[in-house]
């Protein structure tokens, strides 16, 4: 069981003389399973969250928690997988060769086929290409192929789809849920779309920027599997609303 | 591309050239041009006899020109790596290459004939410091060509040192390396014809003063045109090697699509 | 991507910070080159005096020192020469150069036929032909001039026709769209966009144009700096050969310092 925990974690950076803080006084929960979004406003430090947990540096104060070990254990042994914003493919390899690359740097056997993967986000024919012969949707595919090869017990992703047009991401995202089920790893998602926060999410953590501290956190009780006419349903709607008032607070009263 | 789209990038440039030629060889018929211009006939007319001669002198200077080429390649790969792997080294280290750069050749080549004298050791050196900074500059940016989420990827893999270098680093400075190579041929070339210049008994550079005393004018040009050749032919070698190697489309990491 | 991650806040410093880093750079390029030629001059020396060294391999910074005040005249005279073949013809470069990669805009076909005759150009040992332009120009000031204009055309035409064709289609077409003549549009939009791109031209040209010039009177014997060094060099008088060779380098480097200088005030 892979449970994420975060307890009283913060992060500054030094920035030339000064130093920033990102976060402050963190303190959540990701059960083990779970899908969570975390948003913002831009300087929330939501990136930053997402990379404390895949230990791509240690945070300031307070400890995290991935499983029975801390982030740099879960990350020498190979249970996260991570999704960019960009594709991050490395172009001089093909697709079946870019989701087999986390298993030839752990040198050990794809826990998942990469044909298989290839197939499963759904570009089975195109194992051979080049990623400079696909549209920057397939190529966010490969990547989240890529961060399932090892069949990761914490799948991360920092706004994978944010620089797709809204109908493929909606696509993107119906395909996310399917592929988050059936491997049954815990998943974060940073996001800035409410509305893909309260689709994709078992819980959505609200954070204020400033430094980063969460400000709401709400649970989407709406039953799985999820499909796009969920959007028309007025709890979607009053889950939406939720997560906007906790975003813009005052500002979301009307004036009298 | 396509065969038709390569015949058409490569019509119009190949039908001005000719063109070009066909235009100095009436000209000459009709006298217009100085004795110093000959017609591209008169160049072709002595090629029989010369080419012994012309093997003979381009033979050195390719040697020349290429002994340096890898002593400059070698000096720019030690020091473009003790650039990277010494944190604050890459600008002294960049300063002194532009340094070298941009003094004069023609200023540093008779020092050097008073201290290794003349002979190929001296056309090798100046080859070599000709052609040397592209070459760093190209390997230093080449090895740092990496962004951001491609290394934060690395990370979260926990690859190591050596996995990061061969299955990161190395490919992605390709292109630059190719680049750098492109450029610092030419001036491999360069290098050597001027160190040849500075007394040769064998090598292009002599060649040409030869035929300069002695006012023969086709084989000033004859030897210049194979200057410009050897050049070009060394160019397309590398080019053709690049696009064997870097196969894998214009840009670095890819973007959206 | 707009979250907090350090080097993405350090990368858009406001303006003042801006040129206040560039005052620094500035700075601590001088501070390099002073600190250079001290190391130069102690190594020099420490080099002689230890290892006793004959004054033929190198001489002394003293009297190199004392050749460069007593030779003067003569330094400064082949000097101005090479420095008017240097910036005459670098100037008549960047107007040729301009003028034709901006006819380049008017006509694709023209461009498809000479561009890519002037890139394969670009990258041929031009300084090459030196010798045919001195059989051909004769054995004055023009012939250096000619050399210099020749090597310093394609890196700036090169760079001119990159930067002409650099604007935008969204930028062209809004031109397009409000009725402008192809004057307006090349004022307007071309030219500026363009201007970065040709100062690199120029700076490219400028570390090239002090070795052509130099070159090219050394190989046809007119009054310069280069022919200086070898005269002193083939007289063996030592110490004013390393004194031209150390004017020239220095204002190789200073030239080469203002073009980058130029380029960076520029493209901002």
């Amino acid at each position: 069981m892979t449970e994420i925990a975060i307890s009283g974690v913060s992060k500054s950076f030094s920035l030339g003389k000064g130093e920033i803080q990102a976060l402050a006084d963190i303190e959540i929960t990701f059960p083990s399973g779970s899908f969570t979004a975390l948003i913002g406003p831009s300087g929330c430090g939501k990136s930053t969250l997402l990379r404390l947990i895949a230990d791509v540096f240690p945070p300031t104060t307070g400890s995290i928690r991935v499983g029975d070990h801390g982030p740099d254990a879960a990350r020498l042994s190979h249970e996260i997988g991570f999704v960019f914003q960009d594709p991050t493919l490395l172009p001089w390899r093909n697709v079946v060769e870019n989701v087999r690359l986390p298993a030839e740097v752990a040198k050990i056997a794809p826990r998942r086929d990469p044909a298989a993967l290839t197939t499963l986000v759904g570009l089975a024919g195109f194992e051979e290409a080049r990623p400079s012969q696909l549209s920057g949707g397939m190529q966010q595919r490969v990547a989240i192929a890529r961060a399932l090869a090892l069949d990761p017990k914490v799948l991360l992703m920092d706004e994978p789809f944010g620089a797709l047009d809204e109908i493929t991401r909606q696509r993107m995202n119906m395909e996310l849920l399917r592929i988050w089920k059936e491997s049954g790893a815990t998943a974060v998602l940073v996001t800035h779309s409410i509305s893909e926060a309260v689709f994709m999410a078992d819980t959505v953590v609200v954070l204020s920027a400033n430094p980063g501290r969460v400000s709401e956190v709400i649970s989407v009780d709406l039953p799985r599997p999820r499909r796009l006419d969920l959007m028309r349903d007025a709890r979607f709607n009053s889950y939406e609303n939720k997560v906007r008032e906790a975003l813009f607070g005052d500002d979301m009263k009307v004036p009298a | 591309m396509t065969p038709a789209g390569t015949l058409r990038s490569i019509a119009p440039p190949a039908a001005v050239m000719v063109a070009l030629l066909a235009l100095m060889e009436i000209a000459k018929a009709a006298g217009w041009l100085p004795i110093t211009v000959p017609a591209p006939s008169q160049v072709v007319a002595v090629i029989p006899a010369q080419w012994d001669n012309l093997v003979y002198h381009a033979g050195g200077t390719l040697r020349s020109a290429l002994l340096g080429y890898f002593a400059a390649a070698c000096a720019a790969l030690a020091l473009a790596s003790l650039a990277l792997s010494r944190e604050g080294a890459e600008r002294p280290i960049l300063s002194l290459g532009v340094l070298i750069d941009c003094v004069p050749l023609i200023a540093l080549a008779p020092i050097f004939v008073i201290w290794i004298g003349q002979g190929s050791a001296l056309y090798i050196t100046i080859a070599g410091i000709s052609s040397f900074f592209p070459l760093l500059l190209g390997t230093v940016q080449g090895f740092k060509a990496t962004d951001r989420s491609t290394r934060e990827l690395f990370h979260v893999m926990a690859a190591n040192r050596w996995q990061r270098l061969r299955l990161l680093a190395v490919p992605s400075s390709l292109p630059y390396l190719f680049a750098a190579m492109k450029v610092a041929a030419p001036l491999a070339l360069l290098g050597t014809l001027i160190a040849e210049w500075m007394g040769a008994e064998r090598g292009l550079g002599a060649m040409i003063l030869y035929a300069l005393f002695s006012f023969n004018v086709p084989v000033v040009w004859l030897t210049i045109v194979t200057i410009c050749g050897l050049s070009a032919g060394a160019y397309g070698l590398i080019a053709l090697l690049e696009a064997r190697i870097v196969n894998w489309g214009p840009k670095g990491v890819s973007g959206h699509g | 991507m707009a979250d907090t991650a350090p080097h993405q806040a350090d990368k858009r410093p406001s303006r003042y910070a801006e040129s206040q880093e560039r005052l620094a750079a500035l700075g601590r390029f001088a501070r390099f080159v002073a600190v250079v030629l001290v190391v130069v001059v102690v190594l020099w020396q420490g080099a002689i005096s230890l290892l006793d060294i004959e004054p033929f391999v190198a001489p002394d910074p003293l009297s190199v020192g004392q050749a460069l005040v007593q030779e003067t005249d003569a330094l400064a005279v082949a000097l101005a020469y090479t420095l008017r073949s240097t910036v005459g013809g670098v100037a008549l470069a960047l107007v040729l150069a301009v003028s034709i990669a901006g006819l380049f805009t008017l006509s694709p076909l023209l461009s498809r036929a000479l561009l890519p005759l002037i890139i394969m150009l670009r990258t041929a040992p031009i300084l090459a032909i030196a010798p045919l332009l001195i059989l051909i120009f004769g054995r004055g000031q023009t012939t250096s001039i000619v050399v210099v204009v020749i090597v310093s055309f394609f890196p700036i035409m090169v760079n001119a026709a990159r930067g002409f064709a650099s604007p935008k289609a969204n930028a062209l077409e809004l031109m397009h769209v409000c009725g402008a003549s192809w004057w307006q549009t090349f004022t307007r939009v071309r030219v500026p966009f363009a201007l970065p791109f040709i100062f690199t031209g120029i700076r490219m040209a400028s570390a090239g144009a002090v070795l052509s010039a130099m070159l090219a009177e050394w190989l046809s014997g007119a009054p310069g700096i280069g022919t200086l060094i070898l005269e002193a060099s083939s007289f063996r008088k030592l110490p004013l050969m390393w004194a031209g060779v150390v004017v020239s380098m220095i204002t190789a480097t200073a030239i080469y310092g203002l073009t980058v200088w130029m380029e960076r005030r520029l493209s901002r």
